[in-house]
């Protein structure tokens, strides 16, 4: 069995609503869910997920609410959660500190799109230090001897992008994902996302790697009808 | 060696980017390092520079506003450069440079429209496609500029996103970016965003402070004692600083102070922020608690952004330059002062470089020579003005 990993935006939904939605998460099998902590100035995002952030920074998300969250329900969270957000967010929270109380929370991870393997050293070797994963995104303009380096400092898993631009925008094109797959040589799982938008491109993606990301068409359909039950039973659906 | 290889200024640089973007921004580098070697490039920039810019632009000794203040205070007149900034400088070298490595798709952001009508206007010049990303609010507020790039032949692309303005105007070029990386050169028209674009940028704006310092040698004999320019992202005053870098010339950065200190007020990066990461690079930014970037104001479309080049964080941290703010009505009063004592009209961005020679008043001797990078003319700002003081 693959993995499907959910993204959602943390402070769209109070958080009663949202330790019940992991808990509904966990019992159909998903393998874990990323919540994205809201940042004023999304740049590797769609209108989707913008418009998702917007909507949870007037309604209190912040980086310091989502690990006191997960903080406060540890014992009840039965889902591996991992965070994405900008760097601006953690560093701002202070990194060494962001690392320990994460940790302490239970939280398995950050995905931070605008922090590429080059920069800010101590914070990669602190949080592989202390078994904190920091996986690393691989897109499609990645050079192959690139590829090798960061799937190597990869912690994880390893994010790869199929095809160039934001998140939410469709895509069923996967070749040039399966031929970056093959040059990728790690013991981590390969997980693709950006795109993935029904259940053909959900096969495909399943087809060739290890599991699938899912976002922005979750959140579009949340924002749409307000109801969390319309985004899952469309990812029942398409399962 | 400033930045050193990784694009640190000290603790501030970096390249904070989307992985995509990696790649393009080592091959910028590496484009850039071999063919600002090249004479060819050396030569055809002189020579666009010269002959279509109308550099060296002049530096005009301002008696009467001297005989005010009682020193001696010569404008380093960048608003007679061809589009009436020194927008002009960065955007023909970026366009030559995005020519050789054979792009021909040009993006560019633009706050007040200056930057966006020099890119505009230098892709006209070399036969390149050019896209402008530009907040809604600027719009409305330099409509003169918006229909200039679109008779240059660009296309000008509303930013309705956050704050619309210069802020989200850079959000929505980086997405755009992002999604066309393979084949966009992002021509960016200040001295910010990842390496190697705030030195790449620093270098083209170089000419203004290498001509100044020629000048003000030929017409006073010797260095000035400071140079005060305003401070945006930064551009035009590194631009002038760079040069003077090694001498005994005191740096005076303005930033926009806007109309008070809180949120929202002022856009006084270097004065009120702290160290943060936007837009590619570490740098002195103005954000919450949170780590969310704060809304800007400032009645200079140029200067109303949170962010600045890390150049300039490097100079504050060192002491290397000093920045101070000024308000919204002064940087107006000098707007007039300068007007009505010197017959130059001034860019509301260089009229807070202006309003900070008040501040010298009486504490300079009348020995003391100042100059102030005028870094743009003042038409674009007319509505503005005359909105504020009717």
């Amino acid at each position: 069995m693959k993995d499907i990993i959910i993204y959602f935006t943390y402070g769209l939904v109070s958080d009663k609503e949202l330790l019940k939605f992991l808990d509904r998460m966990y019992e159909m099998g998903i393998a874990a869910v990323e919540l994205g902590v809201p940042f004023s100035d999304p740049v590797a995002d769609g209108p989707v997920i913008q418009e998702a952030s917007i909507e949870a920074l007037e309604r209190g998300g912040t980086l310091q609410n989502v690990i006191g969250f997960i903080k406060k329900y540890k014992k009840s969270i039965r889902i591996p959660v991992y965070l994405m957000g900008y760097i601006n967010s953690f560093y701002s929270y202070g990194l060494s500190k962001f690392i320990e109380d994460a940790k302490a929370s239970g939280i398995k991870g950050a995905i931070i799109p605008d922090l590429p393997m080059e920069e800010l050293n101590g914070f990669r070797i602190e949080a592989k230090s202390k078994d904190f994963a920091l996986p690393l995104i691989i897109s499609p303009l990645t050079a192959e001897n690139r590829i090798k380096a960061l799937a190597k400092a990869a912690t994880g898993f390893i994010y790869l992008v199929p095809r160039m631009g934001v998140t939410g925008v469709p895509t069923d094109d996967f070749d040039s994902a399966e031929n970056m797959i093959k040059q990728i040589a790690s013991p981590l799982p390969v997980y693709i996302g950006f795109g993935i938008h029904d259940a053909s491109s959900l096969r495909s993606v399943m087809k060739i790697a290890d599991g699938a990301i899912i976002g922005s068409a979750f959140i579009k359909r949340y924002l749409d009808s307000g109801a969390i039950d319309v985004p899952i039973e469309w990812l029942k659906e398409i399962v | 060696m400033l930045p050193n290889s990784k694009g640190y200024y000290g603790g501030f640089g970096g390249k904070f980017v989307p992985e995509v973007l990696m790649g393009l921004l080592d091959e910028l580098e590496k484009s850039y390092n071999k063919i600002k070697k090249e004479r060819w490039f050396a030569d055809q920039f002189k020579q666009i520079l010269s002959d279509y810019v109308g550099r060296p632009t002049p530096l005009y000794e301002a008696k009467r506003l001297s005989r005010k203040y009682g020193f001696r205070i010569f404008l380093k007149r960048e608003d007679l450069a061809h589009t009436g900034a020194h927008k002009i400088n960065n955007t023909v070298g970026q366009a030559i440079l995005a020519k050789a490595m054979g792009k021909t798709d040009i993006i560019a952001e633009t706050g007040a429209g200056q930057h966006g009508v020099a890119a505009a206007t230098a892709c006209a010049m070399l036969g390149l496609k050019c896209k402008v990303f530009m907040g809604e609010e600027d719009i409305k507020r330099q409509h003169p500029n918006v229909e200039r790039m679109r008779i240059l032949g660009a296309e000008v692309i509303p930013v309705s996103s956050g704050t619309r303005t210069l802020k989200d105007a850079i959000n929505e070029a980086i997405r755009y970016w992002v999604s066309h990386a393979d084949k966009t050169f992002y021509l960016i028209g200040s001295a910010v965003g990842p390496h190697p674009y705030p030195s790449i940028v620093r270098d083209f704006q170089s000419v203004i402070g290498t001509e100044a310092k020629r000048q003000i040698k030929r017409q006073t004999g010797r260095l000035p004692d400071i140079i005060i320019a305003c401070v945006g992202g930064g551009s035009n005053s590194i631009g002038i600083f760079w040069p003077f870098l090694k001498d005994n010339v005191k740096f005076v950065g303005v930033e926009a102070g806007g109309i008070g200190v809180g949120i929202n007020q002022n856009a006084a990066t270097l004065t009120y922020g702290r160290p943060g990461i936007l837009h590619g690079a570490l740098s002195y930014l103005l954000f919450d608690k949170n780590g969310n970037i704060c809304p800007t104001h400032s009645i200079a479309a140029g200067l109303d952004y949170p962010g600045v080049g890390p150049a300039h964080s490097f100079f504050k941290e060192t002491g290397r330059a000093e920045y101070h703010s000024v308000s919204d009505k002064e940087a107006l009063d000098a707007f007039y002062e300068l007007s009505k004592l010197e017959g130059i009209i001034p860019a509301m961005e260089s009229s807070h470089a202006i309003a900070y020679l008040n501040k010298l008043k009486g504490i300079l001797s009348s020995e003391a020579v100042v100059i102030v990078n005028l870094s743009g003319r003042g038409d674009k700002d007319l509505d503005a003005v005359l909105g504020k003081t009717k």
